[in-house]
């Protein structure tokens, strides 16, 4: 603990802010590009100027004559302060080490900085903010960092993003340097890797799911000489499941414009909300396509079987359920078919194992009456919509299920007769 | 299934089709429409065909497309009113002629 007072005498002009005795010397250690200047206000109300030379989460290395020890609050910006204490132990002249004791965000209160306080203090985004505020005219510009500043406040995935832990490995044991003392990793599996990293002499990096299957956790191993490394652990579970949601969400919002744009005739499903549309009824007739002369097949099959109130609905019907196959046939490796009937309507159900439709396209296949060759659903999605009354769509990475209606009071003439 | 006749015409020839236009029978339809030398124009009579679908519009389009890089021209005739349906639906009417009045068969659809 003898270090700091030994350097100011021996080596009074050594940086304390590259000193790993100062502040430990983990990737979260980090300088502002320039130091950020701030006022230490004590319990008082006495004020001292100070600036910010190094951070990381959990400390401050100020240059400032406020009083070490001492307890004071940070003001950094509207709704961010910081209570922070002086370290006597840590430091040289008027640079010192400050405990942050406690963050203050709006209503919230957090023991150390957030992801995305870090990353402002630490100059990445604060860059990236200047530099595209730079961009526009000089009476905007403070507007837009103010915008751009709230709405990274406001991710969520910053939020979600909580910041882990930091270990040393030494020997075969672990230290806590700092972040989330309470992350409890698993210990054969970090053991693992540091070895493997130490071994190999890099970095190695594995995904781990815990004992309890309920939190994934991201491990950074990375070797530091022939017998210690580090060990860098993020906590994902939050992440994982904000990206859930947000992909709810995408789907939530994609079935409104789906739904707006085709009147209601298209409607996607979850795969769970499937499952009942595609028992309903009986079942007529099915059959697998696993080449073009399948699908001539399944389609005569489908004419075949057709009640007559539906005839002048068949060449609509055939040829939705053609569109269909060949689509598996060119996305996938082929799919089944079934007809069932319902007590309104003959469906016609669809299903493959391909990468899925892209949803976004779907609004615009929808919309668009003339194929291009650059629309990859082509003009066979469109048709399938113009004929079937209802389209129902599950698609995913596992595959697609197509759902066609073809409603039996809705029989007015689709085709004028022959004249 | 399309079986495909031909009638020679001082224009050039007409493929008669016979069957259903897809995935499985356009290489048939293409192979047959190859652009030949000397020939203005290719006709298409459907009047003999039940079916097509979006990979049979595509085949005729393409077919169009060579035709016209050579300076000729293709024309679509006697199609059922199903399938002049789906040619209006998917834009592409101007390539069907109603001018020539052969019969129309339609198909068993």
């Amino acid at each position: 603990m003898q270090e700091c007072s030994q350097c100011a005498r021996k080596t009074p002009d050594r940086s304390c802010v590259d000193c790993d005795y100062f502040m430990s010397p983990g990737p979260l250690r980090r300088k502002p590009p320039v130091p950020i200047g701030i006022s230490l206000v004590a319990a008082d109300g006495k004020r001292y100027a100070g600036r910010i030379l190094v951070l990381n989460t959990m400390e401050l290395g100020l240059e400032t004559r406020a009083p070490v020890p001492g307890q004071y609050r940070i003001y950094l910006k509207q709704h961010l302060s910081l209570d922070v204490a002086g370290v006597p132990t840590k430091g040289k002249g008027n640079i010192h080490l400050f405990d942050i004791i406690a963050v203050y965000r709006g209503e919230e209160t957090a023991s150390r900085l957030g992801n995305e306080e870090y990353r402002l203090l630490t100059g990445s985004t604060g860059d990236f903010i200047e530099q595209v505020s730079q961009l526009v005219p000089a009476h905007l510009q403070d507007l837009v960092k103010e915008r751009l500043l709230a709405e990274l406040e406001s991710s969520e995935i910053f939020n979600a993003m909580r910041l882990g832990k930091v270990m040393r490995y030494e020997k075969g044991r672990f230290r806590h340097l700092t972040g989330q003392a309470d992350l409890e990793l698993p210990l054969p599996a970090i053991e693992n890797l540091m070895r493997q990293a130490i071994h190999r002499g890099t970095h190695c990096r594995e995904v781990i799911v815990s004992d309890d299957g309920k939190r994934i956790f991201d491990l950074h191993g990375i070797p530091l000489d022939s017998r210690s490394g580090g060990l860098l652990a993020f906590d994902l579970t939050e992440i994982i499941e904000k990206e859930r949601q947000m992909r709810r969400q995408e789907m939530e919002a994609y079935r409104e414009a789906v739904a707006a744009v085709t009147n209601g005739r298209l409607q996607l499903l979850t795969s769970e909300e499937m499952v009942a549309v595609l028992s309903q009824g009986k079942e007529l007739a099915r059959g697998v396509v696993n080449k073009a002369a399948d699908i001539a097949l399944a389609r005569n099959k489908l004419c075949s079987l057709l009640p007559a109130v539906f005839s002048a609905r068949a060449y609509g019907m055939a040829l939705s359920l053609t569109e269909a196959l060949t689509n598996t046939l060119k996305h996938a490796t082929g799919g089944e078919w079934v007809v069932r009937q319902t007590d309104e309507a003959i469906r016609v159900i669809i299903q493959d194992q391909g990468q899925g439709i892209k949803i976004k396209d779907l609004p615009k296949a929808a919309l668009m009456r003339h194929y291009s060759t650059q629309n990859s659903l082509g003009c066979g999605f469109t048709l399938m919509l113009y004929y079937a009354d209802k389209v129902y769509l599950t698609t995913g990475s596992r595959g697609t299920t197509l759902v066609l209606d073809f409603h039996q009071s809705a029989s007015e003439e689709i085709c004028s007769p022959a004249s | 299934m399309l079986a495909i006749s031909i009638t020679k015409g001082d224009y050039g020839r007409c493929l008669n089709l016979k069957g259903e236009l897809d995935m499985e029978t356009l290489a048939t339809l293409e192979q047959a429409a190859e652009v030949q030398e000397g020939e203005r124009q290719l006709k298409i009579n459907l009047a003999g065909v039940s079916f097509i679908d979006s990979t049979g519009l595509r085949g005729l389009l393409e077919i169009q497309r060579r035709w016209s890089m050579k300076g000729g021209e293709v024309r679509v005739i006697n199609p059922c009113p199903e399938i002049a349906e789906v040619f209006r639906l998917v834009g592409m009417e101007e390539l069907l002629d109603y001018s020539d009045q052969s019969k129309v068969t339609g198909g068993e659809y």
